[in-house]
């Protein structure tokens, strides 16, 4: 099967004057194929979300190639760029800081659709039912992001990255922000999605808890310091980890 | 030995006199709010009894003493209450305080505009009108201000000024508020080359000294108001570039604007959409309290002699020509003076109630 979205060696480097220099992803390559979800965990600042900016084009990768549905997207730039978020979109770490302060939750998860030419009466609708997809109330679509709890930003945030009908779905620690019980809501959420879109989503999943890993996903990447530690099925890493510093990230855990 | 226990002991007195200085504070701080509450609501009683004081006299004494007992109580809770009450109290009142502010100032500002805009329906005379056999006359109920060495109409002359001089400021102000912000979100926005060739422009305007380089400018084009206008934005636009290039920085990396591109948003877009409105508080504070400035910096030039010409009637240059009579009709030059110490402190007032208004903090939610 062909991969929908594909990684080579992605490398990006922080630097700073009089600072020494910083490898947050050290020559990442991965596969991720349509209808999979794969997992990536790894401790804070192992550069998880670095990649997910990096796949999305949001961080630009020092080296490395990403090819999403077959095209070459590294160097894209301008009005070519902007239609690869049709095909991807991200789910940020910090729901509450990614949606404008000075518009409505509404505006926010229809501007994609906006600005993709939809009317903006049928991009109401739109929102309205995306909200209702989510498990939010119509009236959201009104309220801005200060007026709302983390959980149904957290929802928005959802609701925002599916507005375009995206194939591939990078959700950065959708659900770590939250407490236990929406954790599992948002969880249900994702999983009744991947059931109804079957193969026309695929999504990377970055979290640190390898728990909810091993339910969600089908694969997954330990990154250690910028670098894949380990690849595989859940279930086989956790049982028995091939790595030294995947053992002590399961036993930290368990 | 000494040395090192005297240190010690002047240590601890520090200390102690600063935490007490800290407490004191609080406390005044609270009970001065509190007292504010107090006062509100008991004048609040008193006006409103006032109307009705013909009815019933009695029931108005006893209603006004419960309200203070009720104050006496509520200030003396607040002291004992240590939790968020007070400070939710003293927020309120703050708040509260900074809209009626607002309020007063902006009706006082418009109505300067509006006297600007209508100004020739509302003299009393013709201000340019010369009477000889008039001139120099002390204040009189004819002639609010006196009449000048030509015997000009001093009050029509104070209230067709404020046309050149107020008009001028605003523009001046617009001017200078649009050229920096649109440079210093040019700036921040696009990082790199641009930005550091921008910014060193606008260093290079203010290293220099800003009256003696708008003299110097107004001194090579020529005197004028519209040279003054130049020389002024001139030396005025690096400040607002500044503020809105640090804004456009702390702005740029939030994650609010890589969901902006994530929705497809091109940099315009983003710039027009996003970071502006985001950013445009802080700016347009600034620029309110820089129309009191620029008033008098104008009014400054032309006093010099190098804004206004005469006989156009603007507060500096009047001020300006009739210097010498100072002594002798002190009326002539204090009347304009007097419009501009009006007017720079309406404008300056409403703009700190303004910049009060816009701290997150003295404001609840937007809608
Ligand atoms: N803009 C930046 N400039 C400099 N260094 C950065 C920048 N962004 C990230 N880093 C560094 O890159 C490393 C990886 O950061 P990243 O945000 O990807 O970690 P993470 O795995 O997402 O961590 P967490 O689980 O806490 O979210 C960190 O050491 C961080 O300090
Ligand atoms: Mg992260």
């Amino acid at each position: 099967m062909e991969s929908i979205l594909y990684a080579e060696n992605l490398t990006r480097v922080f630097s700073r004057k009089g600072q020494q220099e910083l490898v947050a992803v050290d020559h990442v390559s991965f596969e991720l194929f349509p209808g999979e979800c794969l997992g990536i965990i790894g401790e804070s600042g192992s550069g998880k979300s670095t990649i997910a900016g990096l796949v999305t084009r949001l961080i630009d990768p020092t080296e490395g190639r990403i090819v999403l549905e077959g095209r070459d997207i590294t160097t894209l730039r301008g009005k070519e760029l902007r239609d690869i978020y049709k095909t991807i979109q991200l789910v940020f770490q910090t729901p509450a800081e990614s949606f404008d302060p000075r518009c409505s939750l509404g505006d926010g998860i229809g501007e994609s659709l906006v600005n993709s030419g939809m009317r903006r009466s049928e991009a109401g609708r739109e929102v309205e039912r995306l909200l209702d997809e989510c498990g939010l109330d119509k009236s959201f679509a009104g309220k801005y992001p200060f007026e709302v709890s983390g959980g149904q930003c957290q929802r928005a945030a959802i609701a925002r990255a599916l507005a375009i009908k995206p194939k591939v779905l990078v959700c950065d620690e959708a659900t770590s922000s939250l407490d236990v019980t929406i954790q599992k809501d948002i969880m249900e959420l994702l999983m009744e999605l991947r059931k109804k879109k079957g193969n026309d989503l695929s999504i990377l999943f970055i979290c640190h808890d390898i728990a909810l890993v091993q339910q969600f996903c089908d694969r997954v990447l330990v990154m250690c310091h910028g670098r894949v530690a380990e690849e595989g099925i859940p279930d086989d890493i956790v049982r028995n980890p091939g790595n030294e510093y995947t053992k002590r990230l399961i036993e930290s855990i368990l | 030995m000494k040395t090192s226990g005297d240190v010690g002991k002047d240590k601890s007195l520090g200390t102690r006199t600063g935490s007490g200085d800290v407490g004191k504070d609080k406390n005044l701080g609270t009970q001065t709010g509190s007292g504010d509450v107090g006062k509100d609501k008991s004048q609040g009683t008193r006006t409103d009894s006032g109307d009705a004081k013909a009815d019933n006299y009695g029931a108005n004494v006893i209603s006004d003493l419960r309200e203070k007992g009720g104050s006496v109580h509520g200030a003396i809770h607040i002291n004992n209450d240590n939790n968020s009450t007070p400070m939710v109290r003293v927020q309120r009142i703050k708040k509260s305080s900074v809209r009626t502010r607002l309020i007063i100032f902006g009706v006082l500002a418009v109505m300067l505009l509006l006297c600007s805009v209508f100004c020739e329906y509302l003299t009393p005379y013709d201000p340019y009108l010369q009477d000889l056999g008039n001139a120099k006359a002390a204040p009189s109920p004819e002639h609010l201000f006196g009449t000048d060495r030509y015997g000009r109409d001093m009050l029509s002359r104070v209230i067709v000024g404020s046309r050149t001089s107020i008009y001028s400021t605003l523009l001046l102000v617009a001017i200078i508020t649009a050229f920096g912000t649109i440079i210093g979100v040019t700036c921040g926005f696009t990082g790199k080359k641009p930005d550091a060739v921008l910014m060193r422009i606008s260093d290079i305007f203010l290293a220099f000294p800003g009256l003696v380089f708008a003299l110097a400018v107004a001194g090579v084009l020529g005197g004028g108001l519209q040279n003054a206008i130049i020389a002024l934005a001139a030396i005025s636009w690096p400040k607002y570039a500044r503020i809105a290039r640090s804004q456009t920085l702390s702005q740029k990396e939030m994650p609010y604007i890589r969901a902006a591109r994530l929705a497809g948003c091109s940099n315009l877009k983003i710039i027009f959409k996003h970071i502006l409105p985001n950013i445009i508080g802080p700016i347009l504070v600034t620029s309110m309290l820089d129309i009191g400035t620029m008033m008098m910096e104008l009014a400054g030039l032309s006093f010099l002699g190098l804004g206004a010409k005469p006989p156009t009637a603007e507060w500096g240059s009047m001020m300006s020509d009739t210097r010498s009579l100072l002594s002798t009709t002190p009326w002539v030059t204090l009347s304009p003076g007097l419009a501009i110490f009006v007017s720079v402190m309406i404008f300056n007032l409403l703009g700190d109630t303004i910049r009060d208004y816009a701290d997150p903090r003295s404001r609840g939610g937007r809608k």
